[in-house]
């Protein structure tokens, strides 16, 4: 075990030695003197701690620069990592080593708010200007919306992001081109190619170092693993049943580290096996230590209720460390992803010494912060089956669609409200075979309203056959555990909104989807307005 | 002057470096402070006992009222205030001790061995349970004009109705803090996040019993403006202040964030009930309106936001018989602040809720109902109830301008057209004016001090009287300056809030803080200028120029020249270094004020403002009736601006006032427990907009107005925005009624401010029922 390690801030290599496991970097970092400005070092969900770009890996094993928030990593789990932050894009800046995003934030007086808002816009654009994907209109949301401030101008933001992220498509668009001519083709595919000519698109362009085992131990004998493979991950486990498991650590958000009990921390992200998502033909085995990020990536275009979903959670900084198996383990009874995942007809995969087992989503929470997961066990991997015309055929069906959705007062960065995910199955004849009606938000777990679904089986697929069955859903949910008080504090106008909503989410579902195929029918007219599907950049001599 | 120049050009870099000074900045070897506070919203303290706490290792200092006797006073902002609750606590986080120990861990503990007995006593819980028990701090004051009682009553219409208007937490990034140093001579050093740290020093002063000019306080930049850092700012820095005194070390007190939620003052929430009489043509005859603000435990900075909320209840509208009157509730909540806005954008909101509801019974237009009722200059409509005129013209070109450029009419049938043909989805479109006063009803807020220093090299370092709040005014006063003598505003370099150059400040929110700043800057330049214009006419005619005359010579482009005829021409540097040499001041004291304000509460008269400002928008939303949320589709502003100088500043201010608007108006919720605990208790559950939630597309116009003096520029145009982004619950409300309007075109919906989902959804809720329950006609 080791008491002390290093990690890189800015080129700069950081020494820690004899600090405490249950400290943030955030909490860290200001210690040392960093981001003095912001003196909200703590975890908070409207601040967060600094913000700051994290090498890390995507879900295809690629290096990607990831904006991270520094309160929700634990600082052993900074060991060995290379970060950076807007302070030191601005000290660059100083050098005369002018980044672009640095740039454009510069020259636009529009931009100016608060330092701490400034930060993060730098390091959501920096992020942003480095990712190959990032392309329509109607990505910029995914990309900015951690950009949560008082007094950002977020028009502005729109527009001068719009144009840095162009820039970077050009470059992109540029350099596949001269790959195209030297036959590189493939390497560009891959992002092997350095596309910008900058360190950063280097590091990119190059390998991630294999992940090394690595232990930590804090004079208090607090302790923090982060093994690199599940066979030590298990055995960990074994040693120490009482080890939290730490994935993206989300849970820091809502707990003050200082009054953290962490005697042992035992970490799922070096365990590569658990970051990757696998193809296995008639399903995703997608690792529950990936990132939300890796996941919406990987898999979002095949489950768009997924996609859906991740869209609204938190914030771009925070899906970038959060992991599916993260959330599932931590059980919320308002967690926003559970009920896609349950309309999905997921299962979760649990891993021990003893070997493994496969648990049906729903089944798999038992309470607010309760699952059947055993002592020793740890989620390894959330299978997602694959709906195919063949897959449907052989249950009897013809077609599938499911769809999630929330609601809450902002769009995005509002955790506590009602989610919903909703899936149908139907035969020839158009009639339901069977139906996944479920609820984050509306009792003590994320909640599965068996009762309706069977209903609903054997009846068309109509307006009547769901009007008719409203009563019974919205009785069933009532009588759901922990339906009186699914938050704590929730007044009864709240309560009353909430009954609301697990009725008119389901009509919502249904105007979205009342013919068996096709996409969603959009029901408003979002799109005109926002024109999400326009190209940020259009190389000239194509359409 | 030489262009290759390195300049630190940036904004960013300047706020970074300020970051890394950290004069007065905490250390680990300061005290840590620390506040027992009360668990109740009112009791009477029975006793507070302090002896076991002081007993814990490694605590320095425990203060209680008693320790701090006749000093307990927050003079002299809440003289009648104690700094620690002595017999009784009025609102739930109320002080009631300070802990000063050597570590959080020390200072917690001893919180914890503090025991304090409570008698909890009946609380009153908002403006509606104040005026249902008659709790008031003061007596009513009012404005009115003509007889709007007999108004009403002969009017052909009439109806009664109230508006329920919600607080709004300003959020500061930072939660509340301050440190204080002893220093050498006895003085104190003191660091905190003001609005107006020339407060923060009286107080401290007032608090230790020392003069003011033996206290230091240094400047912090504020994390954005929208409010929270005036009386609490000034509250912390008196405790730390206290406990550096009296321990003779430094102290850092810091709030954890609920604490700091409790402790720093919000939005006053409003109650308007009126009576308002009409015509067929929707023309307002007459109207009384009765507006309650919730006044807090003590009155504070309130009087001023109920004085704004009466001077601005009458909105842009005329209405000739008039009658408004205004109470502040008495209640156990911590007494109020200023947000931007504060008060004015409450009053205003009033009569639009009136005008909408005329509207609707009529089955008009609002558009066309608020049109007839705008101020104009013909007909003796154009002064306010409280004498003072309006200049209608530039109302009238901004309501009329706007209909065009945002293709008013044809958006609205194609809103109703689309609205008939989806039954799920609804959008509203609506446009408000704003009228608003310029300036603070306080005369002494209505001033201003610059300090200018011309340094050899030619640049310019200017130095204000107001706290900088990265929110453009450095950059506008810096281009002031730069117009002023001719230079690039990158010479030019603006310190702010530095209470050793100017000695008294400008509050940032309610006054006109650039507008002011900037007379102030042209006063100083104006001084510096005459010294420098004779040196100039000495050397230009050195120089081979003919005849020059002082008074021609002109500062432009880098180059001081002896008018426009005139070749020879000399370097802005080469002058101030000439000019140093020939022994002139370099230094000068720009000052501004502005003239002629007048204001009697008493009486309900007046002329309070320079003047007012004028703006209008159009916003349109979508209602998604399955959730109730409402999305902003598109909002157009066309507001008077300085567009001579700055129009970009204008517009971002513009538009992030909007934003703190549609905040109020559509997201941030704020209530309290029946045991008034703030709801929110946590800021994860306080939504103010985030990225997806600004308007999808958004067009801000200034309407050039050559003859705006400099005054009028982006602080007031800012501020009125505030209030504009009613557009954006009016809109929701149309989008609400279209709901209704197939099955009754005279439906009315009473909307609440703000109008979250859930609020949205009830109100839906409430119209399908009182459809329902109409019989088929």
């Amino acid at each position: 075990m080791q008491s002390s390690f290093t990690f890189e801030l800015d080129g700069e290599s950081l020494r820690v030695d004899g600090e405490p496991v249950n400290r943030t970097l955030a909490e860290h970092l200001h210690r040392r003197g960093f981001g003095r400005e912001n003196r909200f070092h703590r975890a908070d969900p409207w601040l967060g701690g600094a913000p700051l770009i994290l090498l890390d890996m995507d879900g295809r094993g690629r290096p990607a620069l990831r904006s991270v928030d520094s309160a929700l990593i634990p600082l052993p789990a900074a060991a060995g990592r290379r970060f950076w932050s807007a302070e030191g894009l601005v000290r660059r800046a100083g050098r005369g080593e002018i980044h672009p995003a640095f740039a454009l934030v510069d020259s636009h007086p529009e931009l100016e708010c608060s330092w701490a808002g400034r930060a993060r816009i730098l390091t959501a654009l920096f992020e942003g200007y480095y990712r190959p994907d990032l392309q329509l209109a109607g990505q910029l949301n995914d990309q900015l919306d951690g950009c949560l401030s008082r007094t950002a101008h977020y028009g502005a933001l729109r527009d001068v992001a719009a144009e840095l992220f162009a820039e970077a498509q050009q470059r992109r668009h540029e350099a596949q081109l001269s790959a195209q001519a030297q036959g590189r083709e493939d390497d560009f595919e891959q992002g092997r190619v350095d596309v910008f000519g900058d360190e950063f698109s280097a590091l990119l362009a190059g390998e991630m170092p294999e992940p090394e085992e690595f232990s930590y131990v804090d004079p208090g004998k607090r302790r923090y693993y982060r093994p690199h493979t599940i066979v030590e991950l298990a055995k960990l486990l074994a040693q120490f049943p009482k080890g939290i498991i730490v994935g993206g650590s989300a849970g820091l958000l809502e707990r003050d580290s200082r009054d953290a009990d962490w005697d042992c921390l035992i970490s799922t992200e070096g365990v590569g096996d658990l970051r990757a998502l696998y193809d296995q033909g008639d399903r995703w085995d997608v690792g529950a230590a990936a990132p939300l990020t890796s996941v919406n990536e990987m898999i979002g275009r095949q489950y768009p209720a997924l996609a859906k979903a991740l869209r609204r959670f938190a914030s771009r900084p925070i899906r970038n460390r959060v992991t599916l198996g993260g959330c599932l383990a931590a059980a919320r009874a308002d967690d926003e992803l559970a009920p896609a995942i349950i309309a999905l007809d997921a299962q979760v995969r649990v891993i021990s010494m003893d070997g493994e087992r496969d648990i049906p989503v729903a089944r798999f929470f038992e309470g607010n912060g309760r699952t059947n997961l055993r002592p020793s066990e740890v989620v390894a991997d959330i299978l997602l089956p694959r709906f195919t015309g063949e897959t449907l055929k052989a249950r009897g069906c013809r077609t599938r669609f499911a769809d999630s959705y929330k609601a809450a007062s902002r769009r995005e960065m509002s955790a506590g409200g009602v989610s919903a995910g909703f899936a149908v199955e139907l035969d020839e004849a158009g009639k339901v075979t069977q139906a996944w009606i479920a609820y984050g938000g509306v009792a003590d777990r994320p909640y599965r309203a068996r009762e309706t679904e069977s209903a609903l089986a054997g009846k068309p697929w109509s307006e009547d056959t769901i009007f008719g069955i409203l009563s019974q859903l919205s009785r069933e949910i009532q009588a759901a555990p922990g339906a009186r008080e699914p938050k704590p504090g929730l007044t009864e106008d709240e309560l009353e909104y909430r009954r609301q909503l697990v009725i008119t989410l389901l009509q919502k579902f249904y105007y979205q989807h009342p013919k068996a195929d096709g996409p969603p029918v959009e029901l408003g007219v979002i799109n005109e307005f926002l024109r999400p599907n326009r190209r940020l950049y259009q190389p000239s001599g194509s359409a | 002057m030489d262009s290759n120049r390195s300049i630190p050009t940036t904004q960013l870099a300047a706020g970074f470096s300020d970051a890394l000074l950290g004069r007065g900045e905490a250390s680990r070897h300061d005290l840590v402070a620390c506040l027992a506070t009360s668990p109740h919203a009112a009791a009477t303290l029975t006793s507070v006992r302090a002896s076991a706490a002081r007993e814990i290792p490694g605590v320095a200092l425990v203060l209680t009222a008693e320790d701090l006797g006749e000093s307990n006073r927050f003079r002299p902002l809440r003289p009648d205030e104690p700094l620690l609750a002595d017999h009784a606590v009025h609102y739930l986080g109320q002080p009631v001790a300070l802990v000063v120990a050597e570590s959080e861990e020390s200072a917690r503990d001893a919180i914890e061995a503090i025991d304090i007995g409570y008698q909890p006593s009946p609380a009153t819980l908002g403006v509606e349970h104040a005026l249902a028990l008659e709790s008031f701090h003061a007596e009513a004051i009012s404005i009115s004009r003509g007889d709007p009682g007999t108004a009403i009553g002969k009017a052909p219409h009439s109806f009664e109705g109230s508006l329920d208007i919600g607080s709004q937490l300003p959020l500061p990034e930072q939660p509340l803090w301050a440190t204080a140093s002893p220093a050498e001579d006895d003085s104190l050093i003191i660091r905190t996040p003001s609005e107006l740290p020339s407060r923060v020093r009286a107080a401290i002063a007032a608090a230790i019993g020392v003069p003011e000019s033996h206290i230091e306080v240094l400047p912090v930049r504020l994390a954005g403006l929208a409010g929270g850092r005036q009386a609490e700012s000034a509250y912390v820095a008196t405790l730390a202040a206290l406990a550096a005194k009296r321990t003779g070390r430094a102290v850092r007190l810091e709030l954890p964030r609920e604490l700091d939620l409790a402790l720093t003052s919000k939005r006053h929430a409003m109650r308007a009930s009126y009576e308002v009489g009409y015509d067929d043509n929707g023309r307002i005859l007459g109207a009384t309106l009765d507006i309650a603000l919730d006044g807090g435990h003590r009155p504070g900075d309130s009087e001023t936001a109920l004085d704004q909320a009466l001077l601005h209840a009458d909105g842009a509208y005329h209405v000739p018989d008039f009658r408004v009157s205004g109470r502040l509730c008495r209640t156990n909540h911590l007494t109020g602040t200023a947000l931007p806005a504060e008060g004015a954008a409450q009053g205003a909101m009033v009569m639009e809720d009136i005008l909408s509801r005329v509207a609707h019974r009529l089955g008009m237009a609002p558009e066309k109902v608020r049109e007839i009722n705008l101020y104009r200059e013909t007909d003796n409509r154009h002064s306010t109830p409280y004498g003072q005129p309006v200049a209608c013209d530039p109302l009238q070109r901004v309501w009329n301008d706007l209909l065009i450029e945002s293709d008013f009419a044809k958006r609205r049938s194609a809103v109703e057209q689309a609205n008939a043909n989806n039954p799920c989805y609804k959008r509203g479109i609506a446009i408000v004016p704003a009228k608003f006063g310029v300036g603070d009803p306080r005369s002494e807020r209505n001033q201003a001090m610059a300090l200018v220093q011309l340094l050899i090299d030619g640049s310019v370092c200017v130095r204000l009287g107001c706290i900088d709040a990265g929110d453009g005014l450095s950059r506008q006063v810096a281009e002031e300056a730069s117009i002023q003598f001719g230079v690039n505003a990158t010479e030019v370099v603006v310190r702010c809030g530095d209470l050793h150059c100017t000695p008294h400040m400008t509050a940032r929110i309610g006054s006109n803080t650039v507008g002011l700043m900037r007379r102030a800057v042209a006063d100083a330049s104006d001084a510096l200028k005459a010294r420098l214009r004779p040196v100039a006419a000495q050397m230009l005619a050195a120089a081979g120029a003919a005849e020059v005359d002082a008074e021609s010579i002109r500062f432009a482009d880098g180059k001081i020249s002896a008018g426009v005829h005139s070749e020879a021409s000399l370097d802005f540097g080469e002058l101030v270094e000439a000019a140093w040499r020939r022994r002139t001041n370099m230094t000068a004291i720009g000052f501004h004020r502005t003239p002629n304000l007048w204001w009697d509460r008493e009486v309900g008269a007046g002329w309070p403002f320079s003047g007012f400002v004028c703006g209008a928008a159009v916003v349109e939303v979508q209602l998604d009736a399955f959730t109730g949320e409402i999305q902003l589709l598109r909002a157009d502003v066309l507001h008077q601006g300085n567009a001579a100088a700055g129009p970009s500043h204008d517009r971002c201010q513009i538009a992030r006032s909007l934003q703190l608007g549609f905040g109020w108006q559509l997201h941030e919720a704020v209530s309290w427990t029946d045991e008034g605990a703030l709801r929110p208790a946590h800021t994860g559950d306080y939504s103010i907009p985030g990225f997806g939630d600004a308007p999808f597309q958004q067009n801000i116009e200034l309407l050039p107005a050559p003859n705006l003096p400099a005054e009028f520029a982006a602080a007031s145009g800012a501020e009125s925005a505030v209030f504009l982004a009613t557009a954006a619950r009016e809109a929701a409300r149309e989008a609400i009624r279209a709901f209704g309007t197939p099955v009754d075109p005279k439906i009315e919906v009473a909307l609440p401010a703000p109008a979250i989902p859930r609020t949205v959804l009830s109100a839906l809720r409430e119209m399908s029922a009182k459809l329902a329950a109409k019989p088929e006609s």
